[in-house]
Order: C-alpha cells, then structure tokens, then sequence
C-alpha cells in the first residue's frame, strides 16, 4: 500500500494583514481592549476624588503629562475606530436579526449616528455641565 | 448519519485517508455563561461606543487644546456635578454614568482582550484566561461602584 | 480557447504519493475577455498538463464545487474572470484555504461535513405529520424569515475566510451555523432545543468574533455573520428565559 498524505493547513501569523477588513477587525479588537484601559483612566479619576482636592489634582496633572496624553491619544484613536464599525456592525446584522422586512444598513448605521451624537450631547450637559 | 462520515466509512471508500476529528465539537456539552458574558460584553459595547468617546475629549483632550479652563474638569466640578443630595436628579444621572461607563468597558474589553489572546495561544487555557479576565472585569466594577456610593449612599 | 491574450497560471500542485511537499506550477494560457479562472483550469488539463486535477460541475455558481484560493482570496472559479484575476499577468491559483489538500487543488473538506450534519441540517419534528392531514401551512412572511440562510449552496468559501476557522477546525464554523438557523427559523421546525445545544457550545457560535468576513465571500449572499449573531441573541434570551422562569422555557 502506497503511504499517502494531505498537504496539511496551517494558519500563517500574519493572516490579519491579508487584507483591509482582517486589519480593521484587529483595530476593533484592539479599540474594545483599550476602551477597558481607559476604563481604568476614569477609575483611577473617581478614586483620587474621593481621597480630597489635593489628590485629584495631582491625578489630572499625571493625565495631562506628555506620555499619557500620547497613551489617551492613542485609545481615543481606537475607541472610535471601535465606535464606528460597532454601528456599521448593528447595521449588518440587524438584516438577518430582524427575521422580516428590514431596513438597509446605511438607514440603521445613519441612525446610530444621529444617537452617538445626542448622547454625546447629553453628555457634554449633563455630566460636563455644557459647552 | 454523522455515524457514517469518518471511521467505518472511510476503512471502506478511503483506504489510507487521514481523517480530521473533529470530536470536541460533537460531544462537548452546552455552555452556560457564556451567554450572560456575551450579553454583558454587547452592552458594554453599546455603552462604550455611545459614551466613551465624547468622555475621552472632554477629560483627556478639552484642556490641553485649550477648549477650556482647567477648573471645568477640577474637583469643584465634579463635586457639584456628583451632587450628594439623594433627590437630585442630576447627581444620580452622573454617577450612574460613571458607574456604566467603567463597567461597561471592563466587561468589554475583559471578552475581547480574552478571545484576542485566546487566538494567539490557540485556545489553551482559554478557560482560565476567561475566568480571570472576566472576574478583573467584576471586581473593577464593584470598586467603581464603591467610588459612585461614596458621598451618596455611603 | 484561441485569444490573442495570455496569462500566467501560477498553480499549487501536490501529490499525495511521495516525498515532495506542495510546489508551484506555471502555464502560458490564452484567453478572452469572457472566459472565466475555471476555464483557464480546464485548458491547461486538456492541452498542457493533463495531470492537474481539481473538481468543478456545474460552471455557473450553483454546485458549490470549484471553490479555490484565487491570488489568495477564496472564490469560485466558475464566477471569476481572468480579466479581473490577473495581477501583473499572474493568476495565481490555490486550494481553498483552512483546508488540508488530498491533490493538487483538491481540498479534504470532512471537517466542515462533520460540523455540518452536527447541527441537524433536516426538518424535525416531535411526530412526524402523516401526508393524509395534508400540507405544512406557510405564510410569505414564514419563508423570508429564513429563505436567506436557505440558498446556501456548501460551497465553503465562508469557511475559508473565517480566521477563526483557520486557526481552529473544531469551530463549527458560519456555513453550518447559517444552516442551524435556516432550520431554527422554519415555522416546521421543532428542532430549535436540540440545536441550541449543539451550537451554543465553546466550538460553536460563542467561538466566532465577527470578523464578518464569510459574509463578504459568500456568493450567494447568506450573510452567515448576520446569522451567527442572530444565533447568539436568541441564545443569550434563551439562557436568561431558562434562568429566571424555568418552567415555561421551551422552544
């Protein structure tokens, strides 16, 4: 019996840079990771609050020196990467999800939009205390 | 019928044929948390995709573009905007944004940052690196939410 | 196949039976602006190199055979102009990644017929309905909600752009998952307790990170992705119906 055997597959390392869509999917991997980094920014900010004034300076000015500006800089990149292909993503898959007659994605990515932007408002007002 | 792919069936028609088990995903059985994290992981999403972003400008960003003075963001501000009294409407609204925002991120990125290694090692102890990743994600929250009573409820 | 164009055919050969390991071949083959890779395929093996081998049927896009790697993007080769392949000159022509190749172009697709009748891809029922009390009755709106899922013709291309499936076979992966929907979502259906079983599994629908890629592949439009997601959202309900009111969750 003659010995025969398949040419076995093997996934290369570099299999996200073979095109545009796999780099956009590591960026969105990456965005959500990093969205969690600053998570830890903003915890960081409440605990220093709550140990008095002079504490929560001191944790404003470590933010605004220049490495961690580059650092917030670059999860700010990301998290909007993540942002928009979040949207892009609810537009997609809401054609399949709803089962029935649905919208295309372009009406639901617009819409995601539109409430990204009044939450963002609503934020800048009701947090931030406006412009 | 799925008996009849592999094993016997190959002895028969491929004599010599190398045939790929695919065993584990035939009999592993259902998995029971993984939903709820999946459930909590596309909230935070939601939340993290909404609300983030504008966080980040106004906290990291505002000041250093010279957007605003550094007292919009100081501890006189916060202080106001958390608002101790328990009916204030507005204090509420900021503390549970806080509390959404930090969580959300944490229960996120623990699902991402979890699958994104998980790949890179091949899937060997993806179950521990879940469990961790995941707990980090439930203690970060518990602590925030702590750091959102202060002042209010504690 | 006269043309006065000519192309490079860059072909990954293989022979099961000795010691080499995969290699590439190159043929000069003429051809028109209307001739498609699956055809450039089928000139070599009839006047170049009868020894290539690589399956094809039905040329037009709905057996699902000749699925290829085409410069590295799985495709079929029955719907892929030569005009459009060509880089430089070069078409180059793989097996359909995420799969061990048995010859030449010629994939060993088992672990996705493993997957595939994993998920129950048949009508089931409790009890079966006799002919005599006559046919399933089915509104319009009962087939659109899973008419989609349905015109999946296994031709695995989704397969072979899903990363995930390509580091990891035991993935159940978006053709076979497509499917559990297309049976989930049948009004005839009684089968959706059993197959949320089988696919709300590590290997199945929580192993995918849509990436979305299957859906960009798929000649038929299924939107697997769209698909996958949908199967996690009624997992996740169902996990939490099972959780909190036990007794009434059923299908």
């Amino acid at each position: 019996m003659v010995e025969v055997r398949e040419a076995a597959w093997r996934r290369r390392a570099g299999w996200w840079t073979h095109n545009r869509r796999y780099v956009l999917f590591m960026a969105r991997e990456a965005g959500g990771s990093l969205s969690a980094v600053y998570g830890l920014i903003l915890l960081g900010l409440l605990i220093a609050f709550g140990q008095g004034a002079s504490a929560y300076g001191d944790y404003l000015a470590f933010l605004q020196n220049p490495l961690m500006l580059v650092v917030q800089a670059v999860i700010l990149v990301f998290v909007l990467v993540h942002a928009v292909t979040w949207f892009y993503l609810i537009g997609k898959s809401q054609v399949v999800m709803s089962a029935y007659r649905a919208p295309p994605w372009t009406r639901i990515f617009g819409l995601m939009i539109v409430i990204f932007l009044a939450a963002s408002a609503g934020v800048l007002f009701i947090v931030f205390g406006g412009l | 019928m799925a008996d009849e792919t592999g094993g016997e069936f190959d002895a028969r028609y491929n004599p010599g044929h190398e045939v790929i088990r695919v065993q584990a995903a035939n009999h592993e059985g259902e998995v029971v948390l993984e939903p709820l994290m999946w459930g909590l992981f596309s909230l935070g999403g939601f939340l993290t995709a909404f609300l983030l972003p504008v966080t980040i400008l106004a906290i990291s960003f505002f000041v250093p573009l010279g957007l605003w003075p550094s007292s919009r963001i100081g501890y006189a501000w916060l202080q106001g905007a958390m608002n101790p009294a328990a009916a204030n409407f507005q204090g509420l609204l900021v503390r549970l944004f806080f509390l959404l925002v930090i969580a959300g991120s944490f229960f996120h990125g623990a699902h991402r940052f979890t699958y994104m290694v998980a790949e890179v090692t091949d899937h060997r102890g993806e179950k521990a690196l879940s469990f961790l990743f995941h707990g980090l994600a439930v203690v970060g929250s518990l602590i925030a939410l702590y750091t959102v009573l202060v002042g209010w409820l504690l | 196949m006269a043309g006065e164009k000519q192309v490079v055919f860059r072909v990954r050969r293989y022979q099961p039976q000795g010691t080499k390991g995969p290699y590439y071949q190159e043929y000069t083959v003429p051809y028109r602006d209307d001739e498609v890779v699956l055809d450039g395929l089928n000139y070599i093996k009839d006047n170049l190199d009868p020894t290539l081998t690589f399956r094809w049927s039905c040329r037009m896009g709905i057996c699902g055979s000749c699925g290829m790697d085409v410069n590295g993007n799985p495709k079929l080769t029955c719907g892929t102009f030569i005009r459009d392949a060509s880089r430089g000159g070069v078409v180059q022509v793989d097996p359909l990644t995420s799969f061990n190749s048995i010859k030449d172009l010629v994939t060993d697709f088992d672990p996705f017929m493993e997957h595939f009748l994993h998920v129950k891809p048949w009508i089931i029922r409790a009890k079966e309905k006799p002919v005599s009390e006559g046919e399933y009755i089915q509104y319009p709106e009962d087939l659109v909600a899973f008419r989609q899922q349905s015109l999946c013709i296994n031709c695995t291309l989704c397969m072979a752009a899903c990363p995930v499936f390509q580091g990891d076979n035991r993935f159940i992966g978006p053709a076979s998952l497509a499917m559990a929907l297309r049976y989930i979502r049948d009004t005839r259906d009684e089968g959706a307790e059993q197959r949320f079983q089988r696919i709300s599994t590590e290997h199945g629908i929580w192993e995918c990170t849509f990436v979305g890629e299957c859906s960009v592949v798929c000649p038929k439009e299924v939107d697997p992705a769209g698909a996958i997601q949908t199967l996690k959202l009624m997992a996740t309900t169902r996990r939490m119906k099972k959780l909190l009111m036990p007794k009434s969750a059923s299908r």
